[in-house]
């Protein structure tokens, strides 16, 4: 793959996905779901993040079952007609999730955050918010950056992180915090004098953008909207039509 | 030859953060000229360039009189978006000035705001790309660019501004040796274009070819035209140190990070007491991944690492404190407590030391009588005293220095050496990383080249700094001749030397 898909069509993906895991009822539609988001992250080639990362939703599955399970009416202790369990129920809605979280954690890593804005951008976005909201995710990995040296000093200092009770603890990561408080507020400043040297205004006659769709853009969108159609037409038409 | 100065600055002062920071200052500016104006870390240099591009007193508030001819209208104190496109300033802090998704569209962002033209902007656009070679770059996201590129971005999109003078508040910082080259010839190129160049910077090794002027600013007093004598103090150590118990011992260590980068490769040191060593190698050859792993910050995935036979796997780096401690470049960045005194004690008070560590550190740093003064009300030579005196205070068998860039001059080398000197006269031993030739060959009794995460030499400085093909190898610079011999590239430099002699 040598041309990455447009950035409209990784955010149309995504909520089209997402709407089918939410309207479809059968196993054989959350595997294909799952089956999509393995595909593209085989494509992106971090399957093994992937996994990783699904293995540390394990545990929230587990409740998620259980929640489902056991309090089916919102009552275990229901005793007479109906009863308060059900496994059936349970196990779908822990797939549903897991589908859920499968498709969503494929695509934070298949975007790059620039994706993202630039999709904004291209969907006509107000450009204020598009363009404020790239400047806070851009910053974000600067002040994880800043984060880590300044804990990295203050450990050098014999700052101890990981022991002692909680609330010494969290104390303690008020040493790294204020420091980073400081930073923000000095990188702030410095912003916004880098925007005025760039003479920085929010004009509103800005160039839009000249980004063409490709065909397998289209045929991607139009595949997605077929899809969603069909479930939406297989679902509620069940006994009429088919 | 054009003989009007496009620059003139006149008895210029500035009082700011109710401190005199620029007293008198005149110098003047050609059409393609390069100027340098070197000096010590809180010399004045960025109040300069803010001065000079309408920050002061518009965005900053500070006091300025004098005068700043720029083709003989005086520009001081217009705000700084009239400038646009007369002076640009690329900001010390350059990656704050990236503001494009894509390099192309950073680019743009400033062309766009001061509203040109679709045709004019894709000229320019192009213009630019070419001469900084930045072409196979148009649709590249910047944030995965390396820091060399985004510099390169950086004067990019000032330049397209068409700037007549472009000010670089300290360049070199973080510029490994072939870095500083790069920007040597960027900047001899662009002069050969009309645009000239105001340096701001605490040493101009590596770009002298390209340098007309100098002017030194020293301390927040007077300037000295043209002279280079204190930059390049020869003063080797004796290296008659004796191999003992080693402090740290490095054993066959090979280190990944969790994103799959194997950064150290099989590295083996031993640190003994007495030792200077420095520890040298380009950008991102794991220099400082080697430190981390020798404080104990990160585990070995592979090998051991042993502080005074303790082996960093069973012991947290905030115990280790206690025996290496690293002085992390920037002084100001891990400030944190509102006086002098809670900031050197901080590490006593959590190591459970003496506090009387934390006075003797303050003692020796002549810090002592600024106790209950704020950290940011120090000068910037003091914070850098206040940054090492808080990790002399918890008595450290090794003390390492991450990348002194900042002590290139007088007060902050004496310092270091001071700090050298006590190390050594109790038989401990210092780390110092660097890419500068000269600090390591002036400070240290041993250098390590590091390259690619392996160590290529570990011997005394004469003898590294003699093997060609070792600092070939590493794009390392040999350590400075005397400085009379400095050649500067243009026409100026005689007028500028005239003064002197």
């Amino acid at each position: 793959m040598s041309k990455s898909l447009d950035p409209r069509t990784k955010i149309i993906m995504f909520f089209g996905l997402l709407s089918l895991v939410f309207m479809v009822k059968d196993i054989y539609w959350f595997l294909g779901l799952i089956i999509i988001a393995l595909l593209t992250m085989f494509f992106k080639k971090s399957v093994r993040i992937f996994l990783k990362m699904l293995i540390k939703f394990i545990p929230v599955l587990l409740i998620a079952f259980m929640l489902w399970s056991l309090f089916y009416n919102w009552s275990v202790f229901r005793i007479g007609n109906s009863n308060g369990f059900n496994v059936n129920l349970g196990m779908f809605m822990t797939l549903r999730l897991f589908t859920l979280i499968s498709i969503s954690l494929a695509f934070i890593l298949a975007v790059k955050p620039e994706e993202l804005i630039r999709a904004l951008e291209l969907l006509r976005f107000p450009y204020v918010l598009a363009f404020t909201l790239g400047l806070a995710l851009r910053h974000i990995t600067t002040m994880s950056d800043e984060y880590r040296a300044i804990k990295e000093a203050q450990i050098s200092r014999g700052l101890e992180l990981d022991s002692g009770f909680l609330l010494k603890r969290i104390r303690n990561y008020t040493y790294i915090l204020i420091p980073l408080l400081i930073r923000t507020i000095e990188t702030a400043e410095k912003l916004t004098l880098a925007m005025e040297l760039k003479a920085f205004t929010l004009r509103k006659d800005r160039r839009k953008m000249e980004y063409r769709l490709s065909i397998i853009d289209y045929v991607l969108i139009t595949l997605i909207v077929i899809v969603i159609g069909f479930s939406i037409i297989y679902y509620n038409f069940k006994g009429v039509l088919l | 030859m054009e003989t009007l100065n496009k620059l003139t600055v006149n008895n210029l002062n500035c009082n700011y953060d109710k401190r005199k920071v620029l007293n008198n200052i005149s110098f003047s500016l050609g059409k393609g000229e390069v100027l340098s104006i070197i000096g010590p870390a809180g010399s004045g240099k960025t109040t300069l360039a803010y001065c000079l591009s309408g920050i002061i007193p518009n965005r900053v508030k500070g006091y300025v009189d004098g005068e700043i001819l720029l083709n003989g209208e005086n520009v001081l104190g217009r705000e700084p978006y009239k400038l646009v496109g007369k002076i640009g300033l690329i900001m010390q802090d350059y990656e704050t000035q990236i503001f494009g998704l894509t390099v192309e569209e950073d680019i743009m962002f400033g062309l766009e705001n001061i509203g040109l033209e679709e045709k004019e902007i894709r000229k320019r656009l192009d213009w630019v790309l070419k001469s900084l070679g930045l072409e196979n770059y148009r649709r590249k996201y910047t944030s995965q660019l390396s820091s060399g590129l985004k510099q390169k971005l950086v004067i990019a999109s000032t330049i397209s501004m068409y700037p007549e003078i472009v000010i670089m508040d300290d360049p070199l910082l973080n510029l490994d040796w072939s870095g500083i080259k790069n920007l040597e010839n960027i900047i001899i190129d662009l002069k050969k274009q009309g645009i000239s160049f105001i340096i701001l910077t605490k040493h101009i090794k590596g770009l002298e070819r390209a340098i007309d002027k100098i002017i030194m600013l020293n301390g927040n007093t007077v300037m000295h035209e043209g002279e280079l004598s204190f930059i390049n103090k020869k003063d080797t150590m004796p290296n008659n140190y004796e191999k003992s118990v080693p402090l740290i011992e490095v054993d066959n260590v090979w280190f990944k990070y969790p994103d799959g980068d194997l950064v150290i490769k099989g590295v083996s040191l031993n640190v003994y007491g007495g030792d200077v060593l420095a520890i040298m190698g380009p950008n991102g050859s794991g220099k400082t991944t080697l430190i981390k792993l020798m404080s104990g910050l990160l585990k070995p995935t592979k090998g051991h690492v042993k502080v005074i036979g303790r082996s960093t796997r069973n012991h947290g780096a905030a115990k280790l404190a206690k025996y290496v401690t690293i002085v992390f470049q920037n002084p100001e960045k891990h400030i944190t407590f509102e006086t002098v005194w809670d900031e050197v004690a901080f590490g006593c008070k959590n190591l459970k030391l003496p506090l009387s560590y934390a006075e003797n550190a303050l003692k020796c740093f002549q810090l002592f009588e600024r106790i209950y003064d704020p950290p940011y009300e120090l000068s910037m030579s003091e914070k850098i005293k206040l940054n090492i005196a808080s990790a002399f205070a918890l008595d450290p068998n090794v003390l390492i220095l991450d990348e002194p860039v900042t002590i290139h001059d007088h007060n902050s080398l004496g310092i270091i050496k001071t700090v050298i000197e006590k190390m050594r006269s109790i038989d401990r031993a210092v780390i110092i990383v660097t890419h500068d030739s000269d600090l390591a060959f002036s400070l240290c009794n041993r250098v390590v080249i590091i390259n690619d995460g392996v160590i290529i030499a570990d011997n005394t400085p004469q003898s590294i700094f003699s093997n060609h093909e070792i600092l070939r190898k590493v794009e390392l610079k040999q350590p400075e001749v005397p400085t009379h011999e400095i050649k500067l590239g243009g026409a100026h430099s005689e007028q500028v030397f005239g003064s002197e002699n």
